[in-house]
């Protein structure tokens, strides 16, 4: 089977495109040292200008006088096939599989959660990932909330799984400095929740 | 349209000429069958929808106004389409429309594409393609209540992500929560677009839907318990068909006995006001134009209502349940046998009431090949307009006290002319349908099961209003229209007293006037003139100026021979019909109705499209008048044949 | 992935009795069986491999499109009381069809 992906738009930059994969299919984030030489070619004749693999999307931009309505249909084929085969990939030096968890965490506290928490008053922030383990604080309205250990974390790892599978344990703390005991919190190994964040 | 690297929210750029020169936004309607889209539309526009036809094709066209804030949205409801790719002549409509290149359409501005929550694995290939005529398109999903209460799953906000339009969630068609969706209507020129489009080849597609629904959180809804529980009963080839047959016979019993008393009250209602006209016109030929004319053609539409209504409560009842599906499920081999498909089944059964709701019925067949077979057979079912001439000719034909073994003959005639009525409804769909695969491709068939479902009243209640009201605008006027020709044509011209007294007709005496009035009128010369047409059948010119006073209904028949028979046999009726005698020609003197006659009388009525109404109902649903030329000339030379190979049959046993 | 299995021209006395489960640490490479959909007893699930209509490419589309596409994975639902149409559950939903059209589409089935 090919991979799926899909295209998604970038807010702002309308060269890049975010072709979401499933999470998981490359090992490695950011910029790679080496492509396929199926994308390479794209980049050898100037179509694309510029490559970036996150958790579970690879950015792709077009050179500036391109339409994506144009190139995009060669773009997909070209990834669908460089992805089929992610021993073709080569990640940039020095990365290893926390950086992917890392960014991962960082979309999704950018992303729906953490407008979620910012619009119950709260705030949210990465303090660590180290092997598969996930340290976040919670402050301001969250900071002490009872739902946030059930609900709130329980959302944040599912976001978070959907982007990583590599993440084991979540784990929230309060936001160093904040008033009373400064607890950790450990989470119940996570259950499938019933319904989606939208429902 | 806004095209090029655009993300949501910045396709402002609306294409001129188009928006600014129009008072409204014109929107469309797109979606496979059973995904909620009619129930949104009628939910939208409520009752300001108006139908029509597509040009050319029999496709009925809905549109309706939805005014948001003062601003004017015409929105057009496209046939049902489970793809672009058409392959019949309702889904070429929509390819068409969606086609900017087309001219015979006009191009909507934007779309408004149902998918049904449920099934997004298989509506998404279809939005595919949608999203390819870069057509502004805007998602609605349905059903997504019933998604949650079976455990699916779904975020919206990521599938408007992924998906690069706006997408907007409605249950049901509750109107307080369209708000949202009818502030988007009004700017379809705003609306985001896929950045990129989706692929089109049928690999590349899966693995989009893949990848839409996997970032979506979409899980697939387990199977709705419910309907696997009802299935195990209404599909069980033991209980499933006893129910089926049950369902049938009341389905059957509320057209034919439940309609009765109802039509009976206006009957009795126009019968009064007839009444009334004569009381209070002086006038004889005013009076009778009045009474007979105007009133009987009036009654002779509204007579029809509420078989009609009836029908369509049941039948929009059945779909928004889901059983219209199960019962052409269990029907659909034998209905196979006549080249049809079950959905057909509905359509014969209720012409055994009418033939009118029946070729009303056929509009629940999606593929026109069928519903024009089906349109043609339906007028051979025995309806119930025919069983005044049966009771009056069998009584006339076989003699009451005579048997075959323990049951009466008059029932055992009267259920083989059933009978033969069925048998040659089919053969005619058969033929039909034959003839019909010749001249355009053969539909796939296949039938979307959707889940058990309480339907909307609204949704029933407007397609009972939707039927009965397209029955009187469309309808009415040939049916009046033939009911005043045909009042000329026997009452005209209109002898003065002295004539009448010149030839022995006293002026007060009412039957006699009218069958002297009769006897000299447009419509006996007409009678006479076709005299040579049917004298093989053995008709003399007073049966074919009843034949053909019954086109206005085939019961007028009884009436009009009636009053032939009345006149020269106050007391006796039926005793002066059977003594009746050829009028004139090398047979005159000799007895009118003998046992060949009412065979082949019996036999043409079986056959003949004796019923303008029916001719104007075919007219309606097919959108022509070819269909009804053709199946007016057909039946009639079917008719005439057979009634004259009975009267050579049975004068051979005689 | 759960896959029931069949044989094909060949009814199995009972439809659960042969249900097997092939995870990731299942270590035999299992043997397929290829038929068209028409093949398939009551309670059998297949994935489709092809759709072909025969002379008529336009079913063959409109097959794919109801979601009959290669990769799907169909359950046969049942038969009606004459052995045809025939429902199958495919893409969430359930659709009925004749032997005609089921015969159309090629599956292969894992067991």
């Amino acid at each position: 089977m090919s991979v799926a992906i899909h295209p998604e738009p970038v807010a702002g930059d309308p060269t890049a495109v975010r072709w979401v994969m499933p999470a998981g299919t490359l090992p490695f984030v950011g910029a790679p040292a080496a492509l396929p030489p199926e994308l390479q070619t794209l980049v050898d004749d100037g179509t694309v200008t510029r490559v970036e693999v996150e958790p579970d999307a690879v950015r792709v931009a077009i050179a500036a006088g391109r339409s994506w309505r144009v190139v995009g249909g060669r773009v997909r084929s070209a990834l669908v096939a460089a992805l089929g085969d992610a021993s073709a990939w080569r990640g940039p030096g020095g990365a290893d599989r926390d950086d992917v968890l890392r960014m991962a965490v960082e979309q999704v506290i950018a992303g729906d959660v953490g407008d979620y928490v910012r619009g119950h008053g709260g705030r949210i922030s990465l303090l660590d990932v180290r092997g598969g383990r996930v340290e976040v604080a919670l402050g301001g309205a969250c900071a002490h909330c009872p739902s946030s250990d059930l609900t709130l974390t329980q959302r944040f790892e599912v976001a978070v799984r959907a982007r990583c599978p590599d993440v084991t344990e979540v784990v929230t703390r309060d936001e160093p400095g904040a008033s009373g005991e400064t607890g950790r919190r450990r989470l119940l190994p996570l259950r499938p929740v019933r319904r989606s964040a939208a429902g | 349209m806004t095209c090029g690297p655009h993300g949501p929210g910045s396709g402002s750029g609306s294409d001129a000429g188009t928006t600014a020169t129009l008072d409204h936004t014109h929107l469309a309607l797109v979606g496979s069958p059973n995904s909620g889209k009619t129930t949104l539309f009628n939910a939208l526009t409520g009752l300001r929808a108006k139908t029509g036809n597509y040009p050319g094709v029999t496709v009925s066209r809905y549109e309706g106004r939805v005014e948001v804030d003062g601003q004017q949205v015409l929105l057009e409801d496209l046939p049902g389409t489970y793809s672009l790719d058409a392959i019949s002549p309702d889904e070429q409509i929509v390819s068409d429309v969606l086609d900017p290149g087309d001219p015979t359409t006009v191009t909507p501005e934007g779309l408004l594409v149902t998918l049904d929550a449920t099934t997004l694995r298989r509506s998404l290939r279809m939005l595919a393609q949608v999203l390819h005529t870069s057509v502004p398109t805007c998602v609605v999903l349905t059903f997504t209540d019933e998604l949650y209460r079976r455990q699916g799953a779904l975020d919206v906000e990521a599938l408007r992500r992924a998906l690069g339009v706006p997408v907007v969630a409605v249950v049901g068609g509750r109107r307080q929560q369209l708000g949202g969706l009818r502030a988007l209507m009004v700017r379809p020129d705003e609306w985001s677009t896929p950045v990129v489009l989706p692929p089109t080849d049928p690999t590349g597609v899966t693995g989009w839907i893949d990848s839409v629904l996997t970032s979506s959180g979409y899980r697939l809804p387990v199977t709705d318990a419910r309907t696997q529980r009802i299935d195990a009963v209404l599909l069980h080839p033991v209980w499933g068909s006893i129910v089926f047959a049950l369902t049938m016979f009341a389905f059957f019993q509320v057209i034919f006995a439940v309609a009765a008393p109802l039509q009976g009250y206006i009957e009795t209602f126009f019968a009064f006001l007839g009444d009334q006209v004569d009381a209070h016109v002086s006038i004889d030929w005013l009076a009778s134009f009045l009474s007979d004319g105007i009133l009987g053609g009036v009654g002779g539409v509204l007579v029809f209502l509420p078989q009609i209504a009836l029908l369509f409560v049941l039948i929009s009842l059945m779909e928004g349940v889901g059983y219209m599906a199960r019962a052409a499920f269990l029907m659909d081999r034998v209905m196979a046998g006549a080249g049809l498909e079950g959905r057909a089944f509905v359509a014969l059964l209720s012409s055994l009431a009418c033939a009118i709701p029946g070729i009303m019925a056929t509009r629940t067949l999606p593929s026109p090949r069928d519903r024009i077979a089906t349109m043609m057979g339906a007028p051979l079912m025995t309806c119930s307009a025919r069983l005044p001439v049966y009771v009056l000719l069998i009584g006339l034909l076989v003699d009451r006290d005579a048997r075959f073994g323990p049951v009466g003959a008059q029932g055992v005639v009267m259920f083989a002319l059933y009978l033969v009525g069925a048998l040659s409804a089919m053969a005619s769909a058969w033929l039909f349908s034959r003839i019909g695969r010749g001249t355009g491709p053969l539909l796939p068939f296949y039938m979307e099961m959707p889940p058990y479902r309480v339907p909307s009243l609204r949704s029933v209640g407007l397609a009972v209003y939707d039927a009965c009201r397209g029955f009187l605008r469309k309808v009415a006027k040939i049916i009046l229209g033939t009911t005043i020709v045909l009042w000329l044509l026997l009452n005209l011209p209109h002898p003065s007293d002295a004539q009448l007294r010149a030839d022995g007709v006293e002026p007060s005496d009412r039957a006699a006037v009218s069958t002297y009035v009769i006897d000299h009128s447009a419509g006996a010369a007409v009678g006479r003139f076709v005299e040579p047409v049917f004298e093989p059948l053995g008709f003399d010119w007073r049966i074919n100026v009843s034949v053909l006073a019954s086109l206005s209904a085939r019961e007028v028949f009884v009436a009009t021979l009636g009053q032939v028979a009345a006149a020269e046999n106050p007391d006796q009726p039926a005793d002066a019909l059977e003594q009746m005698t050829v009028a004139d020609g090398p047979r005159a003197g000799e007895p009118l109705f003998t046992a060949p006659v009412l065979a082949a009388l019996l036999v043409f009525f079986l056959y003949a499209l004796q019923c303008m109404s029916t001719v104007g109902v075919l007219r309606r649903e097919s959108g022509s008048w070819k269909w009804p030329a053709i199946a007016f000339g057909y039946l009639f030379v079917v008719a005439w044949s057979m009634a004259a190979l009975t009267r050579l049959v049975v004068g051979a046993f005689v | 992935m759960s896959v029931m299995s069949f044989t094909l021209g060949q009814r199995r006395p009972t439809p659960r009795a042969v249900q097997v489960t092939t995870g990731s640490a299942a270590p035999a490479i299992p043997a397929t069986a290829t038929g068209t959909l028409a093949e398939l007893d009551c309670g059998a699930r297949a994935r489709v491999t092809g759709v072909s209509g025969g002379a008529d490419p336009a079913t063959a589309r409109r097959l794919v499109d109801l979601g009959f596409a290669p990769g799907a994975e169909v359950e046969m639902v049942r038969r009606a009381p004459m052995a045809d149409p025939v429902v199958f559950r495919v893409a969430g939903y359930d659709i009925a069809l004749r032997r005609m059209q089921a015969r159309c589409i090629q599956v292969s089935t894992t067991s």
